[in-house]
């Protein structure tokens, strides 16, 4: 019996080494494996994360070009309708004074009678037409702000977009973004205003209708 | 000879259609293209009847134009009529309270508009 005990307690240290062995084997292939899935992990966050700078970058440096080109064609549109509103206005110029002599020239030749009196209504009716003209031609200044209003806010943009390509850990640079409150407060019409927000209340485009005629004579004049 | 005006817009466009108003019913008119242009025309012994300017101008705005308006003796009581696009009453009672005499929202009527000036010009 006494014999036997030390080939048994071989065995079972031959059996727990094996075990040992087997075990540790066990975990550090576990640990290898999930060291691999880390790192495989890892490198595809790398490359999602480097997918998704370079396609940023790629969107911010088209951005880059494309901004100052809209930005000179706003202000080529602004141009082209300054030169031709003045123009109109050297014609309209001429219209209106050839219109007053005209009515000068039937009142005081006819006194109201016959043809000169269908000249002279002629002549008042062109005035009146010219004014109406006038008021049209306003318009012109009117659209050139509202580009200017979506210009403005473009600019700030690539200057925003080529700080961040240049440093986008910059500390300021989070905070420096404030476009929706800027182009708010650079509107000075209050189609502007409803339009604003109209978009940012994701409405269709339904078109903003503008004061009547009278609701327009009475808003537009303040006297202090 | 009519009455001097001076008008005061950044809009080209603008400055002409107030002009084209006031000269066919006989007013003389001076032109500026901000506040700080319209300042540089003005000497304190300027005879003007009347001021027409906009809100929103590079370099020196409606508002500062008007007060460094008003800080001239012979201009403290010239009339000034703002012509602007800016319809908001907080934007309004900054132009009182700078010294304007009225406002006036783009675009405006030419006959509306003779008949505003003829008001707030002295007789």
């Amino acid at each position: 019996m006494e014999q036997a005990l030390p080939g048994n307690i071989w065995g079972v240290v031959f059996g727990a080494g094996l075990g040992m062995a087997a075990m540790l084997w066990w975990n550090r292939r576990s640990r290898r494996r999930e060291r691999q899935a880390v790192e495989a992990a890892m490198h595809k966050q790398v490359a999602q994360l480097e997918q998704t700078k370079y396609a940023w970058e790629q969107f911010a440096s088209h951005a880059i070009l494309l901004i100052p080109i809209l930005t000179r064609q706003i202000t080529f549109v602004i141009e082209q309708t300054e030169q031709a509103a003045s123009d109109l206005i050297l014609k309209i110029r001429s219209i209106s004074e050839r219109a007053q002599k005209q009515a000068s020239y039937a009142g005081s030749s006819a006194r109201g009678m016959g043809p000169m009196q269908d000249v002279r209504s002629e002549a008042e009716e062109l005035s009146s037409d010219v004014s109406r003209i006038v008021m049209a031609m306003q318009f012109q200044d009117m659209t050139k702000q509202k580009l200017e209003h979506v210009a403005q806010p473009l600019i700030q943009m690539k200057t925003y977009m080529q700080s961040l390509v240049a440093n986008p850990t910059a500390p300021d640079l989070a905070k420096a973004l404030n476009l929706l409150e800027e182009v708010e407060r650079s509107y000075t019409m209050e189609t502007e205003r409803t339009a604003h927000r109209h978009a940012m209340e994701g409405r269709e485009h339904v078109g903003i209708p503008g004061p009547s005629a009278a609701e327009e004579e009475d808003q537009n004049v303040t006297l202090f | 000879m009519g009455q001097t005006v001076l008008v005061v817009d950044d809009s080209k466009t603008m400055r002409d259609m107030v002009t084209f108003t006031l000269t066919c019913a006989g007013y003389q008119v001076v032109q500026a293209g901000d506040g700080k242009e319209a300042v540089g025309k003005l000497s304190n012994g300027s005879k003007l009847a009347l001021v027409v300017t906009d809100l929103n101008m590079p370099e020196m705005d409606g508002l500062e134009l008007i007060k460094e308006i008003r800080k001239m003796p012979a201009l403290k009581f010239t009339p000034i009529l703002m012509l602007t696009t800016e319809s908001s009453d907080e934007k309004k009672a900054a132009g009182k309270s700078a010294g304007a005499t009225g406002w006036i929202v783009k675009p405006f009527n030419p006959d509306q508009f003779l008949k505003i000036v003829k008001k707030v010009l002295p007789a």
